[in-house]
């Protein structure tokens, strides 16, 4: 088998595009459907008495119908969200190439220096972001300073590179150009000219009055990353250390430098570097060379896959508990179809009476037994697909990661096959439709 | 022209564990006669009208239709034989309530090939005409009366053109009044058509209509009485 694909498949599959592949798939999967379709419907005419049991068992027929719309919704949901996730969570990191951190866990730093989840963490010193700053593959290193916040929204120090690197070109206003001056992220409910004191820490454990005295105007407004950047408000790092009494890493001869170089001897220190490497290849190159004891470079996407792989590996398990749902929504449905097809037992000895060939009795009930599938399913796409929306916009309202949902490829292929399988279940009812016995059905 | 005889011989039929129902050593009805089938309820009158159907279980004997010979034939030989020269009618309408008249009396064109559904339709039509039923795809079924649902269940077992109807109880449903009109519709259009009527019934209004009566009491045929 193994062979037949690789000598007489494989060369004609890998012409195709992977749209191509996907469609022609999901051909695969609904051809049972249409075959069992063609086959028992071919020559017979159902559609009236189709309609007949629809509407004698409306009811009963709407709660088939959800019942199956739930447990598909169910699965398109959960491949749709856990994809709308993952891309999400990948954008908001793609602009994070490689990060210097203090040794420690890889996960939390990226929690707290891409995803800005409040963290405590080691400081970097001023030797070690030299060295950085100045290797001769580093485009340039940012450093990221975080630990205050106004009204929620993260304070964070760092510099107009990146800024520029983060947004491109500011959405309106100005990039900041004294400490007093800060740049907002596209969400953040300020407007240019509003001034701010932040708050030392986050949350409710936050110190409004710690840096009273210490006041932002705020100068520009940064372009949508679909990150949590978007909530974030960017001043100057010489400023987040100027008010907490740190001096501003120049020394004492410039009061009021901004940005890079800093002086390695006043360098207040800060808990992580974003560095961006003048060329690709280099990137790994640096992190071998900046990890080691005092500190440690990662890349924030290979941190991010592992997290994947783990909501993948939910996703699966999450699957497998859908498909259940599925297989014991279908088990339900299918018995009650059974029992729906006893209460319609009399039409149906009628039509035996009356000379109906059992290939149309097979008809009706199978095609009654398809239009549920067929609803339910459709409905359930919609219904995944709108709730996962919903959801999508709580979780990108919660943590500002953009979690944008569509409908692709593997929603489709699970509903085609849930289609085909069920719809060739649905011969059992309309078989044992065939074995009720006439004349006891006729009497009643 | 109807040119199908009845010829039952020695029939036996039998119902569950092999208990019999019916025995009938002989009978013959020609072509274009109305039969009409009374006795005691449980007599075995409506297994005898489904063993000439070829729908009931028959142990032993014969029951031919011309050259069409049910106890011998395959469950689907006996259905085509039915779709093709039987036409049936029962106490209860036994139609489709969410369907107009009309589709209700065509309602084998969901099974009948292409080719005759136009003189399918046409048919039924006409024979709701004939019939006085009124409505004919304005309204369903469910809202008809009971007389109304008969005529529509008539025309139903006409519309494919059978050489013979079997009818079961079929006024049974219905009061004095309307039984009486159905009575004389349903005989008078056998009569025009030439085809075999075979009623089993309680209404000896409608026996009185009939060429012919068989008696039959306790599974058996016990007699018959011709009417002049």
């Amino acid at each position: 088998m193994t062979d037949f694909y690789y000598d007489y498949i494989a060369p004609w599959w890998d012409l195709l595009s992977p749209d191509m592949q996907d469609g022609a798939l999901l051909i695969l999967y609904i051809l049972p459907c249409l075959i069992v379709g063609f086959v028992v419907v071919r020559g017979m005419r159902p559609y009236a008495l189709v309609k007949a049991m629809l509407w004698q068992f409306r009811w009963s027929n709407l709660v088939f119908v959800l019942l199956i719309a739930v447990s598909v919704a169910l699965g398109v949901g959960l491949i749709a969200q856990e994809r709308g996730l993952r891309k999400g969570t990948a954008r908001a990191a793609e602009k994070f190439d490689l990060v210097v951190a203090a040794p420690g866990s890889e996960l939390t730093n990226v929690l707290a220096t891409v995803y800005l989840q409040a963290s405590d963490m080691p400081l970097l010193d001023g030797a070690l972001y030299h060295r950085i700053a100045t290797h001769e593959q580093v485009d340039f290193a940012a450093p990221i300073a975080f630990g205050d916040s106004f009204k929620g929204a993260p304070v964070v120090g760092t510099t107009i590179t990146f800024i520029d690197h983060l947004s491109g070109s500011l959405k309106e206003g100005a990039l900041f150009g004294t400490y007093s001056e800060a740049v907002i992220g596209a969400n953040v409910p300020l407007s240019l000219g509003d001034r701010f004191t932040p708050a030392h820490g986050h949350g409710d454990g936050a110190d409004a009055e710690a840096h009273e005295g210490s006041e932002f105007v705020v100068t520009g407004r940064m372009e949508k990353t679909g990150s949590p950047w978007d909530q974030a408000i960017l001043v100057p790092v010489e400023a987040v250390w100027m008010v907490h009494g740190l001096g501003n890493g120049h020394g004492l001869d410039e009061p009021s430098a901004l940005g890079p170089p800093f002086d390695p001897a006043t360098f207040p220190g800060t808990p992580s570097i974003l560095v961006h490497a003048k060329q690709l290849w280099a990137n790994y190159a640096l992190k071998n060379a900046f990890t080691n004891k005092d500190s440690m470079a990662y890349f924030p996407g290979a941190v991010l896959s592992q997290l994947h792989s783990v909501l993948g590996n939910v996703r699966e398990v999450m699957s497998v508990m859908a498909v259940v749902t599925q297989i014991l929504v279908t088990a339900g449905v299918l018995t009650g179809l059974v029992i729906l097809t006893k209460l319609f037992s009399r039409r149906l000895a009628l039509l035996r009476a009356i000379g109906a060939p059992r290939r149309f009795l097979f008809s009706i009930v199978w095609s009654f037994a398809a239009v549920l599938i067929l609803a339910g399913s459709a409905l359930g796409v919609l219904l995944g697909f709108a709730t996962t929306r919903v959801i999508s916009g709580i979780v990108s309202a919660r943590t500002n990661i953009l979690v944008e949902v569509i409908l692709s490829w593997p929603e489709f292929h699970l509903v085609a096959a849930f289609v085909s399988l069920t719809v060739c279940l649905a011969m059992i009812p309309a078989f044992l439709a065939l074995r009720r016995p006439v004349v006891a059905d006729l009497r009643g | 022209m109807n040119s199908l005889e009845l010829s039952v011989q020695d029939l036996l039929v039998s119902g569950e564990r092999g208990r019999t129902l019916l025995t009938v050593e002989q009978l013959v009805v020609h072509p274009g006669e109305t039969v009409g089938i009374r006795g005691p309820s449980g007599a075995g009158k409506s297994t005898m009208l489904y063993a000439l159907a070829g729908l009931a279980n028959v142990a032993q004997g014969q029951v031919r239709w011309g050259d069409a010979e049910l106890s011998t034939m395959g469950e689907e030989a006996r259905a085509r034989f039915r779709r093709s020269s039987v036409g049936m009618v029962f106490q209860d309408f036994l139609l489709f309530e969410e369907l107009d008249a009309v589709s209700n009396a065509a309602i084998a064109t969901g099974y009948l090939h292409g080719s005759r559904h136009a003189a399918l339709l046409e048919r039924a039509q006409s024979t709701l005409q004939k019939l006085n039923v009124k409505d004919l795809t304005q309204r369903t079924i469910a809202s008809f009366s009971g007389g109304e649902r008969q005529r529509v269940a008539i025309a139903r077992a006409l519309a494919h053109d059978p050489a013979v109807i079997l009818a079961d109880e079929p006024t049974a449903s219905l009061d004095r009044k309307v039984a009486d009109q159905l009575i004389d519709d349903l005989v008078a259009l056998v009569r025009q058509e030439k085809k075999t009527l075979i009623a089993v019934s309680h209404d000896h209004h409608l026996h009185e209509r009939m060429d012919r009566i068989i008696d039959i009491e306790d599974g058996r045929m016990v007699g018959e009485v011709r009417n002049d």
